[in-house]
């Protein structure tokens, strides 16, 4: 609940107060935000299955984010950026789909 | 599915995981879910940022399509510098073959106005002297009259008027059989005023040359008075007329 809040409060707070993109950070900040909406999924799909764990949740969304940032760097620094970065985004989307997909059969059962 | 997530198989399976997702949206106030709760909040705030971020076309490209932009731009530029260079030169062809063609005009303008003043038909005024002859006791002939004008001519005389007759290559001085004076064939009656445009201090002495034209004048019962002018108009003009048997040789 605390994590829908805050997913609300954070729109919110970026809606009202506009905040400007540092350059650096701009090609890295849509590829996090696609992991921290991977790593939301599975955190949902866990706690469902009853294995939920805030610390695993916690480290989990840090280290996504981390290394989609990275490898999006490391792209960017081989030459091979716009690749790395649809690579990165299909690996995130499919994991996205299937922990999408264990929700709705765990809730649905079909 | 093979990543360990178990379906689950009956009713009261089903019932369990819904209470676990009760469960999880009931708040707790515990450290780790407030940690969860802020990175919500940070993850809420980069999407918004980077949905309004993504509005701006050139701001959210990356930089391979930014480069290929500006390389892309900077063809179409030098396509243009190129055009643009080629209707300057084009520009230029037509301003010079346009300056070409007002010269030629000009020049042809000038030869029309001299050829209109050789040929009569044009009005002229000019520098000149106006000779009057008088003739009391009608004894000027046609022939001295020829004479006067034959001396203006060798003196110079560019355009020449007797009475309202313009003279011009063709024209003729001839006696009618009453004694009259008739220039091209109009009849001009004495005293003879002719209004000539040339250097007048050529053609004045020329006219009183011992023997010359005043001396004939003279002979013939007249008297010839010359006066100089400033500025002498002379109006009369002739019709051209079509030549019937000459052709000009190309």
């Amino acid at each position: 609940m605390i994590a829908i809040i805050g997913l609300v409060l954070g729109v919110a707070l970026g809606i009202v107060v506009q905040p400007d993109v540092p350059a650096v950070l701009q090609p890295y900040l849509p590829i996090a935000v696609v992991a921290a909406l991977d790593t939301l999924a599975g955190g949902l799909r866990a706690s469902l299955d009853g294995a939920f764990d805030a610390h695993v949740f916690i480290t989990s969304f840090l280290f996504n984010v981390g290394i989609a940032a990275f490898l999006v760097f490391l792209g960017d620094q081989l030459g091979v950026g716009a690749q790395l970065s649809t690579a990165v985004i299909v690996v995130l989307g499919i994991r996205i789909f299937s922990n999408a997909a264990a929700i709705r059969r765990l809730l649905f059962r079909s | 599915m093979s990543d360990g997530t178990r379906t689950p198989e009956t009713p009261a399976q089903q019932k369990r995981v819904w209470s676990r997702l009760a469960g999880t949206l009931r708040p707790r106030a515990t450290w780790s879910q407030l940690i969860v709760g802020l990175l919500c909040v940070l993850l809420g705030l980069a999407l918004a940022a980077q949905l309004r971020q993504s509005d701006d076309s050139l701001e959210g490209a990356s930089q391979q399509e930014l480069v290929r932009l500006l390389d892309e731009s900077g063809r179409h530029s030098a396509g243009l510098e190129v055009e643009n260079a080629e209707l300057d030169r084009t520009l230029d062809a037509l301003r010079s073959g346009r300056e070409g063609d007002v010269a030629a005009q000009s020049a042809a303008e000038e030869r029309l106005a001299n050829l209109e003043i050789v040929a009569g038909t044009a009005p002229a005024h000019g520098r000149g002297i106006v000779v009057s002859i008088a003739d009391p006791s009608d004894g000027v002939r046609s022939s001295t009259l020829l004479g006067v004008v034959q001396e203006l001519r060798n003196a110079g005389a560019e355009v020449i008027q007797i009475g309202d007759v313009r003279v011009v290559a063709s024209t003729s001085v001839t006696s009618a059989a009453d004694g009259q004076i008739l220039v091209d064939g109009t009849v001009v009656p004495a005293p003879y005023t002719l209004r000539v445009i040339g250097d007048p201090t050529v053609m004045e002495p020329a006219l009183r040359i011992p023997g010359g034209a005043a001396d004939s004048i003279a002979a013939d019962g007249g008297t010839l008075a010359i006066a100089t002018e400033e500025d002498v108009q002379i109006q009369a003009t002739v019709e051209i007329v079509e030549p019937e048997h000459s052709r000009v040789v190309k």
